[in-house]
């Protein structure tokens, strides 16, 4: 890869890792940091990555690399830390996408991240198995209990709208 | 086939009600029967009795009910949840779409679980954008420098091992360190003292004082002096001075350095290399480490002048740095470039006693 190449990957694909990143981390210095550790990454094994297969590359050393600070911050925090996932326990919401990134939050990481992959990207089954490490199947299981978690969160929430 | 008799006219008379004579068997059974009137009486009867298929217009009504819904799966329990979420990953075949449309528009309430599924679809907000693009682009120039980190960190990490070397003081009886005399202190009119070598070993040839130094005791000797006296020096008249041998310099033999400095890319200058060269053209026995480094330098000097285009590389520096911390601790480590049958360098291989690693060259 060149340093246009480079460069170029960085305005295709900087601002979807951010996304990606800041939807699962809910926090923008956090994700910003990924984001640059990421790119950081990609410069020192830039000879070895091709352009074609950047994006994937980048995809997948930020999910590892934000897994990685999860478990390091779920460690530090205290879980009282943690709120309620119980939607009746919640703020009364008006707009569907308010209720739907509430939803989000109460999933579990891995659950988050493929649906994401899958919604924001269009990633196949495949792809975010390359991703994640996980088998193709396990893709195929964490989005269907993903969609069952949320259309129950939702459903749920619908009666306070 | 055998003839029709009274034995056997039972089995053409079933096969003839079930439709299964020729014509030409049919004729014979007849003619047979005319022959015998008792037996083509018992066939009309037999006829009689005849059940048309067609009599069986009753169907079973509760066909629909047993057929399978592909809303079950084959322990019968409901995949209407799955269906859904297939349907929003776009995996549902057509026949699996129109039966799942068909049974949304009988079921309502299904539908309107149906409407959520298709609400939990994530749209990317596009108005979130990574602020800081720019910071993380990078110059054609650093990319260019890229290549030259492992020449670099060698030859940085050797470099530091010299310099270790050089100016961390050794606890070998030859170092300069040991190299003490004890100077005892004259009478204070004469403002002088005479020097005493303490280890005549260490300077066999010094047999005239090699300094005057005034009387002044250095702050760590003072407090040494307070409280535990040394053996054998005499508490309040001693001083430990170092006395370094001077390097002998002799004039440099310009004729002997072949002079292509201009090539030199390291940051070595000309004055540099011309003091390596100085050092090089000492007499054996005077050498030292920087001697050592001369001597690199003017191989390499005189390779230069036989391929003039040549360059002087970061490679050469780190080798050189190799060459050098061999000579100084008696080890053999070897640092080497591995060439393809093309001739170009393809690996870096560095061994040792302790350490042994392998770098490719990157030349893109």
């Amino acid at each position: 890869m060149t340093v246009e190449q480079y460069n170029k990957s960085i305005d295709l694909y900087s601002d979807a890792i951010y996304r990606f990143i800041l939807k699962n981390m809910n926090q923008p210095d956090e994700a910003k940091d990924i984001v640059q550790d990421t790119f950081e990454k990609l410069w020192v094994r830039a000879a070895d990555v091709s352009f074609e297969k950047v994006k994937s590359y980048l995809f997948s050393t930020a999910y590892h690399t934000m897994i990685d600070k999860i478990r390091k911050n779920k460690r530090i925090s205290s879980v009282d830390e943690y709120g309620s996932l119980d939607p009746l326990h919640n703020e009364h919401y008006t707009d569907l996408s308010e209720i739907l990134n509430e939803a989000l939050k109460t999933l579990p990481d891995v659950q988050r991240s493929v649906i994401l992959l899958r919604d924001y990207e269009g990633y196949s089954y495949r792809e975010i198995a390359d991703i994640t490490a996980l088998s193709e199947s396990q893709v195929k299981v964490y989005i269907y209990r993903g969609r069952l978690a949320l259309k129950k969160y939702i459903g749920s929430m619908e009666v306070f709208i | 086939m055998n003839e029709i008799n009274r034995h056997n006219y039972e089995i053409y008379c079933m096969d003839y009600l079930d439709g299964q004579l020729s014509p030409s068997q049919e004729e014979l059974l007849w003619s047979f029967l005319h022959k015998n009137p008792d037996l083509k009486q018992e066939m009309e009867e037999f006829e009689s009795v005849h059940i048309p298929s067609h009599e069986h217009d009753q169907e079973f009504s509760g066909k629909q009910q047993l057929k399978k819904s592909i809303l079950l799966d084959e322990n019968q329990s409901s995949i209407f949840d799955e269906l859904c979420i297939r349907y929003i990953e776009g995996d549902l075949s057509l026949k699996e779409k129109a039966a799942l449309n068909e049974y949304l528009n009988s079921n309502p309430q299904k539908a309107k679980a149906f409407k959520i599924y298709k609400q939990t679809k994530f749209q990317a907000d596009l108005s979130i954008i990574f602020p800081e693009k720019e910071k993380l682009k990078k110059s054609g120039i650093i990319f260019a420098m890229k290549r030259f980190y492992p020449y670099i960190a060698v030859a940085a990490s050797i470099l530091l091992l010299i310099a270790a070397y050089l100016f961390v003081p050794q606890k070998s009886n030859e170092s300069y360190s040991t190299r003490v005399a004890v100077f005892e202190a004259l009478p204070a009119q004469e403002n002088t003292i005479q020097l005493e070598l303490a280890e005549q070993q260490v300077l066999p040839n010094l047999s005239t004082p090699l300094a005057e130094v005034k009387d002044y005791p250095s702050p760590a000797e003072e407090k040494k002096d307070q409280s535990i006296p040394s053996e054998g020096v005499r508490d309040s008249e001693s001083l430990r001075v170092a006395a370094i041998d001077p390097l002998p310099l002799k004039p440099i033999d310009q004729k002997r350095i072949p002079l292509h400095l201009a090539r030199v890319e390291s940051g070595i200058t000309n004055k540099t290399l011309d003091y390596f060269q100085t050092q090089y053209n000492q007499e054996p026995d005077d050498k030292n480490i920087t001697s050592f480094l001369a001597e690199s330098v003017s191989e390499r000097r005189n390779k230069n002048s036989e391929n003039d285009n040549k360059k002087f590389e970061l490679f050469d520096l780190a080798r050189w740095s190799v060459r050098g911390v061999n000579w100084l601790t008696g080890s053999n480590m070897t640092l080497e470039k591995q060439y393809n049958k093309e001739g170009e360098a393809e690996k870096i291989n560095f061994n040792s006693k302790l350490i042994a690693f392998s770098a490719p060259v990157n030349e893109k």
